[in-house]
């Protein structure tokens, strides 16, 4: 996937799913323990499309974003 | 074909007892047999009703022996050795009574050797040979058994009881092999004679199909009917089945190039000798008509397709997967492989997406059954791998069977389960299904913990919290071998209320009481040990319920040594060995991450180019950027995601959104009918390689038969890769395990010389571990200490309503396989010629259903018809089906929801509505009919 471009609603609405389940797995942790936690799974395991999607997403609308989720994206933008 | 046979079991034990056998000393284990002892010195005494699978029976009484100091002519089988023992096993006194012994068997026994099936391959033949038979003083008019009937009703072997010795062969294996107890010896005396059931035949009684009875029979009584058609075998191949995880291994017994019949091979380290229905019975798919054997390319998926040459078809792929990638970027193509090919195909495969396409976006069918087993096992063990092998279970004393089915899906398997069981061992079952396990013939589980679907990791908890609470830890297991603060940490929060199970009790639906007894007996009953399955992975928290089974096993010691551990029972094949080679998006083989520029240098070495250090697309990704028009090329490896993935509707969209895609196969299947080129696959029978199993046993799949397209699935993949610029070529795939072992540590120890000399290993293998590894993690975890991770329960977004007040779950029977690709094509759909749904006699009721009915299911994203079952083996609000045949369309209804940590689909919870309707299910003729218009046959 090349270049610069906008998420199909349909892939936003799959990929916020995901990244707001993983959070949902990290809730029982301390605010930045959880933050981490989904931080290392989306740099292991999301391809880079997929984070540049989301956080494309992200800052024009991200309405519905597990705060501990966008905190993680944030933190793995500068890769995305 | 010849086979050795000792005549009774091996006694396992030091060899202290010092035998005389005919004046050859040998030296045995306390237990063994005087015919076992003197086989092993070289002399073979007479024997019909023993053989080495079954425990000696003394019933044929032609193994008769003296022994010095004693009186009599005790029967070898059943008399054990003795320190000093002289033995003579050829007297003329035993010789008189042996002829006696074979003059009465053959005077109820046609004398038809020459046209018997079994002429040539004849226990009884030989043994009349052998004991010199000269004549049949009591003549043939007398009563006798010579008009008794033929039963023919299974499709795979006749029992012709005309022939019958009442050796009990057949029986003994059904109960002792097999673990079923179909068989039974019917009648005294004379009227004594096999019964299967209550006199019924073969195929409407209890019998599983398995031909341990087949096997077992010295005689041409029970029969293959293969043999009886093409004849004796004259040539043999050892090769590996293609089935379930277990990976039984088999002899190929062939006439010329004409596979007559598969036996499973007594050294096979994963079956012993044993088999199922499946592997021994249901190969004719490999030959079967609807194969496509000639490579095919068509423009559009609305186009014919037309037959090209290999060279055509390649070069044709090729250009159409550059070109995409030169309008729309390297990473707009990918590929997925296939647990049902060898290591070799799938390590080619996936090489070929990481250095000819260049990027990461390679998955496999693993991710849709363990992929949560590989994150799981990894984040608390260190390796993706179950710990235990096969043998393991003998030394268990409680078993955890949570969300699988062994004597459908891994029914070898299962048979040794069931033989521990008759033996003591405890069982504890966690499934919201009764499966046969619970209570079947001699085994009866001692607690059935019948959840709600979606509860596994509350289970779970609750257990752990008993056990933590309860004082039940091994605090020396946990301070030697774990690490300290994620103990204390995984302790603090499994001991909090709300993991108990009074608290969850609500949640699960599983009485607290029997909760807090299975988990005492767990940790106390001694080695304790769990299986799972799918009813484990595939759940929105599938890879939390694989951890949380793991802090149960660390915090009790239940792991590291024989007898215990944590153990995937794999789906398919070559699972375990897909995911080795580095089949995941994320992880080069061998379980590395793609990150780590020390593990890209090794292949980057090798392969002569550089590789993403980003991780790819998973499947379920692939899909979503396919419908947003930025995945468009794909190549799929043996599997049918048209049919096998949920919600199909979504996944039909994506495929049908590709501009190329590129399945190679057997048969054109769902996901065929999405294709532009069409690339022909091989069976199990001509692939050259190995598969690894449940147990990290690495097997040779060695070719029984040529290719019949011509080409092996890994020299197309090679010449893919080669025509796209990345020239990629092997003599043989010998030559890919070599790179695989050069590679990737845990297989450096590994090559087909080995495996040859060996006849399987275990991996790791390498120098640490020359001979393979049976058990791991035994004096420290991969990872080094053992890691504990918290495992709260997150309840599934897949909920019940008022419209959907029902939960779908779904699983396996044992005569079918998967998508059923193979299975539906052989006799077997006699046992199971379409999927049905089961539910609850009250959830029937109150919507007016019965047994045979047709139903219409329907969940949030689809709808399909089956016909109804009523059975209480499922508990009220949940109903239950199979998902072998394409027209059932189980996965029209199943969602998108996943798996948290691996996105492995949440096929077990699906809220449904069930109706009676006049609609009727789509048959399997009607599927194969479309199939083959498509493909332009009759």
């Amino acid at each position: 996937m090349s270049g610069a471009v906008h998420a199909d609603p349909d892939q936003v609405a799959s990929l916020l799913r995901m990244a707001n389940q993983i959070a949902s797995n990290s809730h029982h942790k301390p605010h930045d323990d959880a933050v981490a936690m989904v931080q290392t799974h989306l740099h292991d395991f999301w391809a880079p499309s997929m984070l540049r999607h989301l956080t494309e997403w992200m800052d024009a609308d991200g309405e519905g974003l597990d705060p501990i989720a966008a905190e993680a994206l944030e933190a793995l933008r500068p890769r995305g | 074909m010849s086979i050795i046979d000792l005549g009774t079991p091996a006694i396992p034990g030091e060899r202290t007892v010092d035998v005389v056998v005919d004046g050859i000393p040998v030296f045995v284990a306390p237990g063994t047999s005087v015919l076992r002892a003197a086989a092993e010195a070289g002399v073979a005494i007479p024997k019909l009703c023993a053989t080495d699978s079954l425990e000696a029976f003394g019933s044929c009484r032609l193994c008769l022996v003296e022994v010095e100091g004693r009186p009599g002519t005790p029967a070898s089988c059943t008399t054990p050795c003795t320190p000093g023992m002289q033995v003579r096993t050829q007297t003329p006194k035993v010789e008189k009574l042996r002829r006696g012994v074979m003059e009465l068997y053959i005077s109820d026994h046609p004398l038809d050797c020459l046209t018997c099936p079994a002429n040539g391959d004849c226990e009884l033949q030989d043994m009349a040979g052998v004991v010199g038979l000269r004549e049949v003083r009591y003549g043939l008019d007398g009563a006798n058994h010579l008009d008794a009937p033929t039963d023919d009703s299974n499709p795979y072997f006749s029992f012709d009881e005309s022939k019958c010795i009442a050796c009990s062969r057949c029986v003994r294996a059904c109960a002792e092999t097999q673990g079923t107890f179909a068989l039974t010896i019917e009648g005294r005396g004379f009227g004594s004679k096999v019964s299967a059931s209550a006199g019924e035949p073969f195929m409407s009684s209890e019998c599983v199909s398995c031909g341990a009875c087949v096997q077992a029979c010295p005689t041409s009584t029970l029969q293959e009917k293969t043999v009886i058609d093409l004849g004796v075998p004259t040539r043999s191949v050892k090769t590996t089945c293609a089935y379930c995880g277990v990976g039984c291994s088999f002899v190929a017994e062939l006439r010329g190039d004409q596979l007559v019949r598969m036996v499973p091979d007594k050294d096979g380290g994963a079956n012993a000798g044993h088999s199922c229905v499946k592997g021994r019975f249901a190969w004719g798919y490999a030959t079967h008509r609807d194969r496509q054997l000639e490579p095919m390319v068509r423009d559009t998926i609305q186009d014919e397709w037309r037959v090209v040459s290999w060279a055509d078809a390649i070069a044709y792929a090729a250009e159409r997967f550059l070109a995409i990638q030169r309008d729309h970027g390297v990473g707009a193509i990918g590929g997925i492989t296939s647990s049902r090919c060898t290591n070799e195909e799938v390590y080619v495969v996936q090489k070929m997406i990481r250095a000819a396409f260049g990027n990461n976006n390679v998955d496999t069918c693993a991710r849709v059954c363990h992929s949560p087993t590989g994150y799981g096992l990894k984040q608390t063990f260190g390796t993706s791998a179950g710990t235990q092998d096969f043998e393991s279970v003998a030394h268990s004393d409680v078993m955890v069977v949570i969300g699988a089915n062994p004597t459908d899906g891994h029914p070898v398997f299962a048979s040794r389960m069931k033989r521990r069981l008759r033996a003591g061992a405890k069982l504890i079952v966690i499934d919201p299904r009764r499966i046969d396990l619970v209570r079947s013939p001699h085994v009866e589980a001692a607690y059935h913990l019948q959840l709600q679907p979606g509860t596994n990791v509350a289970i779970v908890n609750a257990m752990s919290h008993v056990v933590v609470t309860e004082g039940l830890v091994d605090r020396a297991f946990v301070a030697e071998r774990c690490e300290d603060d994620s103990f204390a940490q995984w302790e603090a929060f499994i001991a909090q209320p709300a993991n108990s199970p009074e608290a969850l009790e609500a949640v699960t639906g599983v009485p607290a009481a029997d909760v807090r007894a299975a988990a005492r007996l767990y940790a106390t009953g001694g080695n304790a040990a769990i299986y799972y399955g799918l009813g484990v992975t595939e759940h929105s928290q599938g890879s939390t319920m694989v951890m949380g089974m793991a802090n149960l096993a660390m915090a009790t010691g239940n792991i590291g040594r024989t007898g215990v551990g944590v153990n995937p029972l794999r789906g398919q094949n070559n699972v375990q060995g897909s995911c080795d080679m580095g089949s995941f998006p994320h992880e080069l083989p061998g379980y590395r991450h793609v990150s780590d520029p020390a593990v890209r240098a090794i292949f980057e070495a090798v392969w002569g180019r550089a590789i993403d250090p980003e991780p790819g697309l998973r499947i379920p990704n692939m899909l979503d950027a396919a419908i947003a028009g930025r995945y468009l090329g794909m190549f799929i490896q043996g599997e049918d995601i048209a049919q096998s993935d949920p919600n199909v509707q979504h996944v039909k969209a994506a495929l049908g959104s590709l501009e190329l895609l590129v399945v190679q196969d057997l048969f054109l299947n769902e996901t065929a009918k999405f294709a532009h080129v069409f690339l022909p696959g091989t069976s199990f029978l001509e692939k050259d390689g190995t598969f690894t199993n449940a147990e990290r046993r690495i097997n040779r799949v060695r070719p029984v038969m040529a290719a019949a397209s011509g080409k092996q699935e890994w020299e197309v993949a090679c010449e893919l890769a080669t025509a796209m610029g990345y020239p990629m070529s092997y003599a043989a795939s010998a030559d890919i395990m070599d790179e695989i072992a050069a590679t990737t540590p845990t297989f450096a120890g590994v090559s087909f010389d080995h495996l040859d000399r060996h006849g399987s290993v275990q991996w790791p293998c390498n120098d640490a571990a020359p001979d393979g590894t049976p058990i791991m993690h035994v004096d420290a975890f991969v990872r080094g200490k053992g890691h504990f991770v918290e495992t709260p329960y997150v309840p599934t977004d897949e909920r019940t309503n008022r419209r959907f007040p029902l939960i779908l779950t779904t699983g396996r029977i044992l005569s079918q396989y998967n998508v059923g690709a193979q299975t539906r094509r052989t006799e077997n759909v006699r046992w199971h010629s379409e999927d049905v749904v089961e539910v609850h006699p009250h959830d029937a009721e109150t919507r007016g259903i019965a047994t045979g009915q047709a139903v219409t299911i329907t969940s949030r994203v689809g709808e399909t018809v089956l016909r109804a079952k009523v059975s209480d083996r499922v508990p009220q609000g949940v109903v239950y089906t199979t998902f072998h045949f394409p027209g059932s369309g189980a996965n029209v209804v199943t969602t998108e929801y996943s798996d948290w940590a691996t996105n492995c689909p949440e096929y077990k919870v699906t809220a449904v509505e069930l109706a009676p309707t006049s609609r009727l299910p789509v048959t399997d003729d009607e599927m194969d009919a479309e199939h083959r218009a498509v493909a332009g046959r009759p």
